[in-house]
């Protein structure tokens, strides 16, 4: 029972880390300079990766975590979405993945970026928002309090 | 100008864990608005098989290809899903458009979770609506999503924070926005007027169940509002413009 549910939990932080990892790979590729704002760091991430011991839960999970997101980012493209017919005023080239390799490359995919740019990448969302600090994320809401006066 | 990205990796934690709903949501955000949604839904039932309705359960028998849906909104270009998972022969983005439904079709969406919204007064307007259906429950923001589509019927969906009425006695009285997004009811014509239906309703609620004063002057229901609280949801910019629009008719 606690074992399936620290699986559980283990299978969350990989999923959570790993989004955020494929995530802000592409959009620090896309537009390098927009800030972001993600609910998680990598610092946990780090901690683990540099313990001497090798075979603490964590590491794994850092091991893990760079596993799933080279993957993502490295697979090849996806068929491409044409758009429909009533669609055509809609937005234009959201096929997944899609694109020429030179395309693919401006957004980061193609490749593998390895831990210590994919740690990079997750820590890419410690913008901390607007005027009044950091925003709150939390994994049920999000709420920007700074704005909603 | 002051924009960035907002990226909740996985939202709905819970959902997650026991297989039912979860969201990967990214927003961004340009002078405190949302241009852009886009909210993964790996298992809502794809936009290819939409005969799959059951989105509160996963099935470990069925083909993870029939289940997951991306959803798409751009400022003023409209909000589409697409399929996570594309059939070799590609498969067409569809324009969502907000489902008209009658108000005896509604049914309301809520959380999962007890602890997240006040399921008992949601029942209660519900019942004061005349509507009938039972509650479509799933996690996370997946809920905007089936909102839009119309997934399980639904059309409203309605948050009251769990501690409304509650906090009356700890000075200045507990103030939360009511955040409210249901379809163009075909009776009530506009969003606009649906709100200011709810809302009489829901003065008539607070006047009834307590014997404080009514809850109308604590109560803010607006998309404005609504739109800057939470504002990452494909469905609210469908919401809001067209709220606008009849606004102005």
């Amino acid at each position: 029972m606690s074992l399936s549910l620290s699986l559980s939990l283990s299978k969350l932080k990989v999923a959570d880390y790993a989004a955020q990892a494929v995530i802000n790979t592409v959009l620090s590729h896309a537009f390098p300079d927009d800030p972001i704002i993600g609910e998680e760091d990598a610092s946990d991430l780090r901690a683990s990766s540099s313990s001497s011991s090798s075979t603490t839960g964590g590491d794994a999970l850092c091991a893990r975590v760079v596993e799933l997101a080279d993957d993502i980012l490295a697979q090849p493209p996806l068929p491409s979405f044409p758009p429909s017919p009533e669609s055509e005023s809609g937005p234009t080239g959201i096929g997944i993945g899609g694109g020429d390799g030179g395309e693919r490359a401006e957004w980061g995919l193609g490749r593998r970026w390895g831990a210590e740019a994919l740690l990079k990448a997750i820590d890419r969302g410690k913008y901390a928002g607007g005027r009044t600090g950091r925003a709150f994320v939390s994994s049920l809401l999000v709420m920007f309090f700074f704005f909603d006066k | 100008m002051l924009g960035f990205w907002t990226l909740d990796p996985i939202d709905g934690t819970k959902g997650f864990l026991r297989g039912g709903q979860y969201a990967v949501c990214l927003a961004l955000l340009v002078d405190a608005r949302v241009e852009l949604g886009v909210i993964g839904c790996p298992n809502l039932p794809s936009p290819r098989f939409p005969q799959t309705t059951n989105t509160t359960k996963d099935d470990d028998d069925d083909d993870e290809h029939d289940r997951g849906a991306l959803f798409i909104a751009v400022r003023g270009q409209g909000a589409y899903q697409l399929p996570l998972h594309p059939s070799p022969s590609g498969v067409q983005q569809q324009r969502l458009t907000m489902p008209r439904l009658a108000l005896h079709e509604l049914a309301f969406l809520e959380s999962y979770e007890k602890a997240h919204a006040a399921l008992d007064t949601n029942a209660l307007v519900a019942s004061r609506l005349g509507v009938r259906a039972q509650p479509v429950r799933m996690d996370s923001q997946a809920k905007y999503a089936a909102l839009v589509r119309g997934d399980g019927g639904g059309g409203v969906y309605l948050r009251l924070p769990v501690a409304f009425g509650k906090h009356d006695d700890d000075g200045g009285g507990y103030q939360e926005k009511i955040w409210v997004r249901g379809c163009v009811v075909s009776r009530v014509h506009s969003l606009f007027k649906f709100k200011c239906f709810l809302h009489r309703r829901i003065t008539r609620l607070g006047r009834s169940s307590s014997k404080r004063p009514a809850a109308s002057s604590r109560i803010i229901v607006g998309v404005r509002s609504t739109l800057a609280l939470d504002a990452r949801s494909v469905g609210i910019l469908v919401l809001s413009r067209r709220g606008r629009r009849s606004m102005r008719r």
